[in-house]
């Protein structure tokens, strides 16, 4: 009965660690961390007693090792000298789970809650040089009642709600919300109940706050509260902070064209960022200004004198920028599973990554040179060296933080079948220039567990009896399907895990053809194996991280795991080497001795290239954020292996060496499993 | 850094609440799974908030009586799943009259070779939404949350009896659905390799 589970399990199957799964959990962590910054120190309600304060440190610093929870007694003692105490609208603590259906649930207005400005960290490159900063707050700068500039003021109303004055509070109008609304949308929203609904919650919190307060204490709220935009994970709340960030000047010193644009991010903070979308921002501007002459706030000839104006943002040094968000979105990924998060919030480390930062730089050109558009696919690349996983450049051609290369899980086609390649040298002792296969069509039947399972090559083309090698070189996945069934799938997931494939993997018979969701650092992390002569390092972008009080924690390094004997390895180089030399692979010939293989899927959507050096291993994917656009050309000898060409040409550096013959060569024998040939 | 237990990191966060976000980055993705296969993408972010805003809020009510804290994040999450119930079953009638036109939906298919996928989908769908609500959530929180019955009992507040007969009926009645609706559909294990 069981099987119902099972059933259910394989088909109600929901993608994992795919896009949407990894933007939606960085956005609903940062509500709940809004909601974890948000709550006061907790009054003493629970049950049983509480632990005297010393005692509940000692235990701290027990589970978690002396150096980080002294620098946390320490920062706890900074942080109650610089509070910064703003009104903010805060969940009622002591609400029954059930009352939050019906309106009991409401949260109370005008509690004051102490917001504390955090540290950053700083993000370092291998080489010392700064790629960017972590810190999870908000810079904001509180400006008082009389510090707000009328015309401020004026361009606001006129923007975003006219009637501000003198119309209701509430509007059904779902685009425009007048700004009562929006002020408890920036200051409350994010822990609003799904089930209570946000239209409702928002309305009934806007009618109280609008009995409760003058408009001019909600447009000066609003104007110190709304989120302007963010750079670099850190948002800017308030327009005196959004000023300091794009113009280096306070707001009260600001001209009419520059204060128009301001006053208008608000309503969709990264669509028209100034520095990311000037045009929009643009636009964008331009409309706030007839909104004011609409107003009668200012003339129609100051409004076109100020429209001809340029944008003129320069960002303050004061606010750093990070060169390379995705990495550093990646950095702190990996340290969130490393160090604990209230020493992550607390700030002030400075994190040591692996990057080198001239592969990296290596690595964005060669993307951009070759999916440089908007319009082209994604384009993303990972790098290790393979001596101790440290990965030297991540990179993909988008400008978001999202970080393709570790981050997006594609198929990796038939780059997977190395897995099977090293399963049958390692776990059967079998040479693959010796072991031959039939390369045909395999029509739905064939495995007979499997009814509807069929196999044909990217090409469609058949090579009749030809060798493991030969079938690794021209990429005929008939062959591998087969010497998979042969060799048992779970024998190759197997081998994938050991050598860095870290996907759930299910053993399905495809599986080894590389219908697996896997992240191109992954794929790096596994061709690093064999670059490394069979040693398996986890990978890492951090080497160490210094805390604030000057103690180290070093993470760079990892020991590794033999996988496989050098022997073994050097015979999967030869077969690789094949795939660049005279294989699908040439594309990626930089006139070096180099290995690899080329992945392509059935439709086009993904194409791969992994290969390496015994210095250097790379994988490239290329593919398009939506997993059902096909590619023209899509094979990976096409797309992905140019790119891994002109990385691999500058990132060697000089480097050019043979494989080193091993001191003791391994030769197998020929392997012989059911669908086996004789030699042709 | 010696792992901390969930309730060691629970019991914490009453104290200092930033503790709390350790909770979050170990569970998080099991629980977004959870929901994106019951309620959809289009509101499992919201519902994942809404399962973590809670716990956070109740967190003191954690009693540790199990190792992990995932079996009590669960069962919040069952209750944000309630509330949205009807909604619910829309979906899967949905999904299902969507899924015998030949739609994907948002479910990936996998590679042409799984058994009949989609007629199969068809008729789970079918079944689920027939399903009283109790043995549904006790029954998807087995199959898609991989929960024993113990920690189904401990997540649904249920005495661990009831959730062994609310799972013996539930899979009795898709079973029979299966076999009505489908009869080639193979009801064995997929084979071993």
């Amino acid at each position: 009965m069981t099987s119902v589970d099972h059933l259910l399990a394989a088909s109600f199957r929901v993608p994992e660690n795919d896009a949407t799964e990894n933007a939606d959990l960085i956005t609903v962590r940062a509500v709940i961390n809004s909601a974890i910054e948000s709550a006061p120190p907790r009054r003493r309600r629970h049950r049983g007693p509480r632990p005297p304060r010393a005692q509940s440190e000692r235990h701290l610093r027990a589970l978690r090792g002396g150096r980080i929870v002294s620098w946390l007694a320490v920062s706890a003692g900074v942080v109650v000298s610089v509070v910064v105490v703003i009104v903010a609208l805060s969940v009622h603590h002591s609400v029954p789970a059930r009352s939050a259906v019906g309106g009991a649930g409401a949260p109370t207005i005008g509690q004051v809650v102490p917001r504390v400005p955090k540290a950053l960290s700083e993000v370092l490159a291998a080489d010392g040089s700064v790629l960017g900063y972590i810190g999870l707050g908000a810079t904001r700068t509180v400006l008082a009642q009389r510090a707000i500039p009328r015309l401020v003021r004026e361009a606001t109303v006129a923007a975003e709600d006219p009637v501000f004055w003198t119309g209701p509070a509430v509007t059904s109008d779902p685009e425009r919300p007048t700004l009562t609304m929006r002020l408890v949308r920036e200051l409350y929203l994010p822990s609003v109940s799904l089930a209570e609904g946000r239209k409702g919650m928002e309305a009934r919190l806007a009618r109280k706050l609008s009995a409760l307060r003058s408009r001019t204490w909600i447009l000066d709220q609003y104007l110190n509260d709304a989120t302007y935009g963010s750079l670099d994970g850190k948002t800017m709340t308030g327009i005196e902070a959004a000023s300091q960030m794009f113009f280096d000047e306070p707001v009260s010193r600001l001209d009419l064209a520059q204060v128009a644009l301001l006053v208008g991010l608000p309503d969709a903070p990264a669509l028209t960022d100034p520095l990311r979308a000037p045009a929009a921002a643009l636009q964008r501007r331009d409309g706030v200004l007839s909104a004011m002459v609409a107003t009668g706030s200012i003339t129609a000839a100051a409004a076109s004198s100020a429209e001809r104006a340029g944008l003129h943002v320069h960002p303050d040094a004061a606010y750093p920028v990070s060169k390379d968000p995705a990495v550093v979105a990646y950095v702190a990924q990996q340290l969130r599973a490393q160090i604990p998060a209230g020493v992550i919030a607390a700030g002030g480390l400075t994190i040591r990554t692996t990057i080198e930062p001239r592969d990296q730089l290596e690595a964005l050109a060669s993307l951009r040179a070759h999916e440089g558009t908007a319009r082209d696919p994604v384009a993303a690349l990972a790098s290790i060296n393979p001596s101790n996983g440290h990965i030297v450049a991540i990179a993909d051609n988008r400008p978001q933080a999202f970080n393709y290369a570790t981050n997006a899980a594609r198929e990796p086609g038939s780059a997977f079948t190395v897995f099977a390649l090293m399963t049958v040298i390692h776990d059967q002792d079998g040479n693959p220039a010796n072991t031959f296969y039939s390369s045909h069509f395999l029509a739905p039947g064939w495995w007979p567990a499997y009814p509807t399972y069929s196999v044909h090559t990217a090409e469609d083309s058949y090579q009749g009896d030809i060798s493991i090698t030969k079938a690794t070189i021209l990429s005929d996945n008939t062959v591998f399907a087969q010497l998979a069934q042969d060799l048992g799938m779970p024998k190759v997931t197997a081998t994938a895990h050991a050598m860095g494939i870290t996907s759930p993997l299910t053993n399905y018979p495809s599986e080894v053809l590389g219908a697996v969701a896997v992240s191109t650092l992954q794929m790096a992390d596994a061709y690093a194996t064999l670059a490394s002569g069979g040693i398996h390092h986890p990978p890492t972008a951090i080497s160490k991280v210094v805390f604030p009080d000057g103690s180290v924690v070093n993470l760079g390094d990892q020991p590794g795991t033999r996988v496989f004997s050098y022997g073994q390895v050097y015979a999967a180089d030869k077969v690789l080497e094949g795939v660049i030399t005279e294989g699908t692979g040439t594309a990626a010939d930089y006139g070096c001795p180099a290995a690899g293989k080329t992945g392509t899927t059935s439709d086009f959507s993904d194409a791969y290239f992994d290969g390496y050096t015994s210095k250097l291993a790379t994988a490239v994917w290329v593919g398009y954020p939506k997993e059902t656009l096909s590619m023209a050309d899509g094979f990976g000898g096409t797309l992905a292996a140019p790119i891994w060409h002109d990385y691999m040409e500058q990132a060697a550096d000089g480097f050019c060496s043979d494989f080193t013959y091993p001191t003791a060569p391994w030769s197998g024998h020929a392997y012989h499993g059911a669908h086996t040939v004789r030699k042709p | 850094m010696a792992a901390e237990s969930d309730y060691e990191l629970i019991r914490e966060s009453v104290a200092v609440p930033a503790r709390f976000a350790a909770v979050f980055d170990r569970h998080s993705r099991s629980v977004y799974r959870y929901l994106r296969r019951r309620v959809g993408h289009e509101l499992a972010a919201d519902a994942t908030g809404e399962v973590f805003t809670r716990a956070f809020r109740h967190r003191a009510r954690f009693d540790g009586r199990a190792e992990s804290a995932l079996p009590w994040l669960l069962g919040i999450a069952t209750n944000v799943v309630r509330m949205n119930r009807r909604a619910e079953e829309r979906r899967l009638r949905a999904y299902a009259r969507a899924a015998d036109r030949g739609a994907g939906g948002e479910l990936t298919d996998e590679i042409d070779a799984r058994v009949d996928a989609q007629a199969l989908r068809t008729v789970l769908s079918v079944a689920l939404a027939a399903l009283p609500s109790r043995q549904r959530d006790v029954l998807l929180l087995r199959a898609w949350a991989d929960l024993s019955a113990a920690e189904i009992a401990d997540a649904l507040s249920l005495p661990p009896g009831t959730v062994r007969s609310d799972l013996h009926r539930a899979r009795q009645f898709v079973a029979a659905r299966l076999g009505a609706e489908a009869p080639e559909v193979m009801l064995e294990k997929e084979p071993n390799l």
